[in-house]
């Protein structure tokens, strides 16, 4: 292939991609993913190595060849033109029961092209308390409907939908995900005579020239998660040590040494891992490379069986996804800070201080944002999503015309930023007072733990969860950091998020 | 004489109602030198003109020193945006410094219910600080009930303050602040541009985003209106353009230095849209549906670290420019390929430059081994994303569709583009290098209005409401004007909005865009909007006919301010209005 037609078959393909992601978008139902975009697309190749992706949420996209590979394990000769395989199940394919992974198969003529495939965050998949990430899950039967790879009827919608809190809005966004892995599979039809091998192999190249850049060397980085959930028994810090060894254009990342899966969830399935590892490699190795399959291969990961960033079943995993997968990415990153100075900022927030509300007929997910850490030469960006997510907020006018709930008060966090030559990103400061009785549950992290500065910079404040009974200051009482409480209206919930690590010495 | 006088990047394009036209270079340190200096001798009775004073502004960050009026909690809103950032994985990529820093960010006191009612009355303003030039007020829930923006506004009576409610009157608000913010920022710098222009003619209007004129008054109390005076002028005489040959769908295709731009146009309509980008900032104004790409004449290429040939979003711009200008540019652009391929001939003559160098543009290529036809075709790619984003992504099927060519590289490259989406033909309308001047000399006096509609799921009144503010949009545009009205739609429990005629067109348009519509689920109603516009005076068959025929590929046209490549097997005839209409033979 000439070098402009490998170019042209990567720019069609990520065509379509993102047209499966505009399709999805626009017919979604819920808030989540119409307004904040938790949601990603991807076409894959026939042997379940990534492909092309449109470009929405880290953490989805590194992980959503395990959602494929374990389809194509489980039903891949069975399937038909035509069909869909659904999976949530963290321990077959997916990450957390929230995220519904669509897969889809394209054949012509009787061959299998390759396949479409899409996923999404839906609010509500059942589980103790609504949300499906409950703070006191220690087994994942808690979290919610656990989805092996099936193949997707109107029986397996009906089931889904039974067990969830908010029925309609599955539907609508069960909908969106199937039409467009039906446009993916409708388009990807037309590359049937196209050497798609050629883009893995692209993608390895690339990966294989940034990583020679590095030089040959060992890194060791260790951070922790703060608590495991919200009993006194879960507060014990969970530890996640990686060790990076770069040798000629290849690299590896083992996490022995990490601690061992703990009762709570706050553990992430290896998928997460990897793909943790994937946004971090990627961000500092040379952020162009196209985040395809083959530029994986020179990548190992090591994840030990059992340990918080390998879980095993049955133990919950709802909070490994979205917070241990932050951490993973930290460590990572400060790995190879060390190994690619000047390449890597200090550390961002490092949690995505997950809020879940459940009312009577309404659930509410939402991220909230918060410092950015500084990089070299440059401070770092305030209120903003970092790491391993990038959704958007719920503008507080689509919020309280929709849900039982007020704003009080959204802003920045001043002061909150790690100090140094270019100081840490702001968190902030939001505030949630609830029009009527309802379910809050919390899942934060760095509420004890800081963001670490880098080269002589200060560490970011770490963050605080408040109840306000009545919203009445005077009655403020602190919150842990992983919660679930029930509510009255007129009371308030503070979150204040953290800041991001100082670089450089002031 | 009436006159439509564009101002672009380098040059300033005139286009008289008599069919002349005049070019002069551009004068960016006072853009209205070459407007006066373009219509010297011709006296015209009105100037219609597309404007880049706010575009510049904005991009530059030369606009106003502005202070914020936020409600109490909420001032950081316009730093956090969405919260997301603009890029995953490369930590450089950094949204844009928001318009005002966070010392000029003020709150006051009072709240507004999620229906408008009054939680807490206003309070009183804050002081000003010193050196504020411009104030924008932006209240939760001003959409709903602009009281306590008055309220804000009325307080503060010497100063020059814009308010939500006034600029963007729709739901959501960060984009309503950002909107408001911008339009403040550019007030005192497009005011003043837009006074020094009485005198020039008789009847000064500006073009707006939304492809309509307004007078220089409404323009400089709404700049943020101008971001996109000079591509609307375009897109309006393109589907002029693809009327006129008989085709009621098409794509316009403006194909410059730095960046191209594409429009869905259908029933003879360019696309409209709730708001666009610019300069990073979500701009929520009505505004013609343009998808700007950074690709054009001027992007680089390269051949990456993985053997893929790369163009752009680097480019050579106009200084140092393509390597055949021979200004100093080393690294060769599409325009370089263009050149060496033969679609731009050798001694094509471009104002204000020498002839140019083939030469010099075939070794550029061959020193970073990528050859003319890969570069031509992979620029053509990203164009094929971006035209399909417009139509297929849309549910628009291209094969009904012309792509309307203009721009000074868009003739050269729409063939191949129009071959690979399977469209039905490529139109080259006359004088399509000074086309956005030709548009604005043709538009509308036009004025969009919108509103928010207050309970969702009761549409008792909804007629009243609209027919009211058609009223309203027809009186701030004139007796006569004619007003059609939509209401911007979804089902319950959705966030994203369609903009349909009437309630009971939501659920076939939902299935036309989305794929599904829900029969018997409840419609609600977040806005509604009235368009008035008079017809123009000039249209651009009313223009004299230029000199143009029929030519069979392979083959390139060249005429004094564009050129037209027609590839082997393609036949260009000439249509009614003196445009090009190039078919596979």
């Amino acid at each position: 292939m000439t070098p402009a037609e490998l170019q042209i078959l990567i720019s069609r393909l990520t065509g379509v991609a993102e047209e499966m992601g505009a399709v999805l978008r626009r017919a979604a139902f819920s808030p989540n993913i119409k307004e904040r975009a938790d949601c990603s697309a991807a076409l894959f190749t026939p042997e379940g190595e990534l492909l092309v992706q449109a470009e929405h949420i880290p953490v989805h996209l590194g992980s959503m060849p395990a959602s494929v590979q374990a389809a194509l394990d489980v039903l891949g000769p069975a399937i038909r033109p035509g069909e869909q395989v659904v999976l949530n199940d963290p321990f077959a394919g997916g990450t957390h029961l929230n995220d519904l992974t669509l897969v889809a198969p394209c054949f012509v003529d009787g061959r299998l092209v390759g396949w479409a495939a899409n996923r999404a965050h839906h609010a509500d998949v059942g589980g103790m308390a609504p949300g499906s990430i409950p703070a006191a899950a220690t087994e994942i039967h808690q979290e919610g409907l656990r989805i092996p790879p099936v193949l997707l009827t109107d029986e397996v919608v009906a089931v889904l939908c039974a067990n969830s809190r908010t029925p309609e809005e599955r539907r609508g966004d069960l909908d969106a995900q199937r039409g467009a892995n039906a446009v993916g599979v409708d388009r990807l039809a037309a590359f049937a005579a196209a050497p798609l091998d050629e883009i893995t192999g692209y993608g390895e190249r690339r990966m294989r020239a940034a990583l020679a850049e590095i030089e040959d060397g060992t890194w060791t980085f260790e951070d922790q998660i703060d608590s495991c959930g919200p009993e006194p028994e879960q507060q014990r810090p969970a530890r996640i040590v990686v060790t990076l060894t770069v040798g000629g254009d290849e690299a590896t990342f083992d996490f022995t040494g990490t601690d061992h899966q703990r009762p709570g969830n706050v553990n992430a399935v290896e998928a997460v891992t990897v793909s943790a590892v994937s946004f971090a490699i990627r961000s500092a190795a040379d952020p162009t490379i196209p985040a395809n399959g083959g530029a994986m291969r020179p990548v190992r990961v090591v994840a030990p069986p059992g340990s918080i960033v390998a879980a095993r079943p049955p133990v919950a995993v709802g909070a490994g996804n979205v917070e241990v997968s932050s951490r993973v990415a930290d460590v990572c990153l400060g790995a190879l800070a060390a190994a690619c100075p000047g390449r890597v900022g200090a550390a961002n927030q490092g949690t995505m201080n997950n809020t879940l509300i459940g009312g009577e007929g309404w659930v509410y997910y939402e991220t909230v944002a918060g410092g950015q850490g500084g990089r070299p030469g440059r401070a770092g960006m305030s209120g903003v999503q970092t790491g391993m997510t990038n959704t958007q907020n719920t503008p507080v006018e689509a919020l309280e015309r929709s849900f039982g709930m007020r704003v009080r008060r959204y802003t920045l966090r001043a002061g909150s930023g790690g100090a140094g030559r270019w100081p840490g990103g702001d968190g902030v400061e939001r505030e949630l007072e609830l029009l009527e009785r309802a379910t809050v549950s919390l899942i934060t992290e760095r509420r004890s733990s800081r963001p670490w500065g880098l080269e002589g910079g200060e560490p970011g404040a770490p963050g605080e969860n408040w109840l306000l009974p009545g919203g009445d200051e005077s009655r403020a009482e602190r919150l842990p950091d992983k919660c679930t409480i029930n509510v009255q209206a007129g009371d308030v919930v503070r979150v204040l998020t953290p800041g991001g690590g100082g670089y450089g010495r002031v | 004489m009436r006159c439509g006088v564009d101002t672009g990047g380098t040059f300033t394009d005139v286009v008289g109602a008599d069919g002349r036209v005049v070019k002069v270079l551009s004068t960016p340190d006072d853009p209205g030198r070459a407007v006066r200096e373009g219509l010297a001798g011709l006296e015209p009775s009105l100037l219609a003109h597309g404007t880049t004073v706010a575009t510049n502004a904005l991009l530059e960050r030369r606009g106003a020193r502005v202070a914020l009026v936020a409600n109490r909690g909420f001032a950081d809103v316009i730093e956090i945006a969405r919260q997301d950032r603009p890029s995953l994985y490369d930590l450089w990529a950094d949204r844009p410094e928001p318009l005002v820093p966070r010392e000029l960010r003020l709150e006051v006191d009072g709240r507004l219910d999620a229906s408008g009612r009054e939680m807490e009355p206003v309070g009183e303003p804050p002081g000003v600080p010193e050196g504020v030039e411009a104030i924008a007020v932006c209240l939760l829930h001003a959409d709903l009930e602009p009281a306590h923006e008055k309220a804000v506004a009325a307080a503060l009576p010497d100063l020059d303050v814009s308010c939500s409610h006034e600029v963007s009157p729709e739901f959501r608000e960060y984009e309503r602040t950002v909107t408001t913010v911008v339009n403040a920022y550019l007030r005192p710098r497009c005011r003043a541009y837009l006074r020094d222009l009485h005198g020039v003619a008789a009847e000064v209007l500006v073009m707006t985003s939304a492809g309509g004129l307004i007078p220089t008054g409404d323009a400089a109390d709404l700049p943020v209106a101008l971001l996109l005076s000079g591509p609307a002028g375009g897109v309006v005489a393109g589907s002029a353009a693809a009327t006129a040959a008989g085709f009621e769908g098409a794509i316009t295709f403006d194909m410059g230095g730095t960046s191209t731009d594409v429009c869905l146009v259908q029933g003879g309509v360019p696309e409209p849209a709730a708001g666009r980008r610019a300069g990073g900032f979500p701009i929520r104004l009505p505004s013609l549906d343009i998808h700007t790409i950074g690709a054009g004449g001027g992007s680089i290429a390269r051949i990456d670290p993985g053997g893929a040939l790369v163009v752009g979003p680097e480019s050579a711009g106009a200084e140092p420019g393509p390597v055949c200008y021979g200004r100093g540019g080393t690294r060769p652009t599409v325009t370089d390929a263009d050149l060496v391929l033969g679609r731009v001939p050798a001694g094509a003559v471009f104002p204000g430059l020498g002839p140019l160098d083939v030469e010099a543009a075939r070794s550029a290529l061959d020193e970073v081994g990528a050859s003319a036809e890969g570069v031509v075709a992979v620029v053509d790619a990203a164009m094929e994303r971006a035209l399909r984003a417009v139509s297929v992504e849309r549910g628009v099927d291209p094969s009904d569709l012309a792509l309307v060519a203009f721009g000074g590289a868009g003739p050269l490259h729409a063939c191949a583009l129009a071959e690979a989406l399977g469209m039905a033909a490529v139109v080259v309308p006359p004088r399509a290098g000074v086309l956005s001047a030709v548009g604005l000399l043709c538009a509308p006096r036009q004025r969009p209005l919108v509103r928010s509609w207050p309970a969702p799921t009761d549409h008792d009144g909804l007629e009243e409401a609209l027919a009211e503010l058609g009223g309203q949009a027809r009186a701030a545009v004139g007796e006569g004007a004619e007003v059609t009205t939509s209401v911007d739609c979804r089902y319950a429990g959705q966030s994203h909005e369609l903009t349909v005629a009437a309630v009971a067109d939501f659920p076939d348009e939902h299935e036309r865009r989305n794929g599904y519509a829900r029969q018997g689920a409840p419609v609600e109603v977040v806005a509604l909007r009235a368009t008035a516009r008079t017809p123009p005076a000039v249209r651009p068959d009313d223009l004299p006919a230029v000199d143009r025929r029929p030519a069979t590929g392979p083959c390139v046209v060249a005429e004094p301010d564009c050129t037209i490549w027609i590839p082997e097997g393609w036949k260009a005839d000439v249509g009614p209005d003196g445009s090009f209409v190039v078919r596979r033979a």
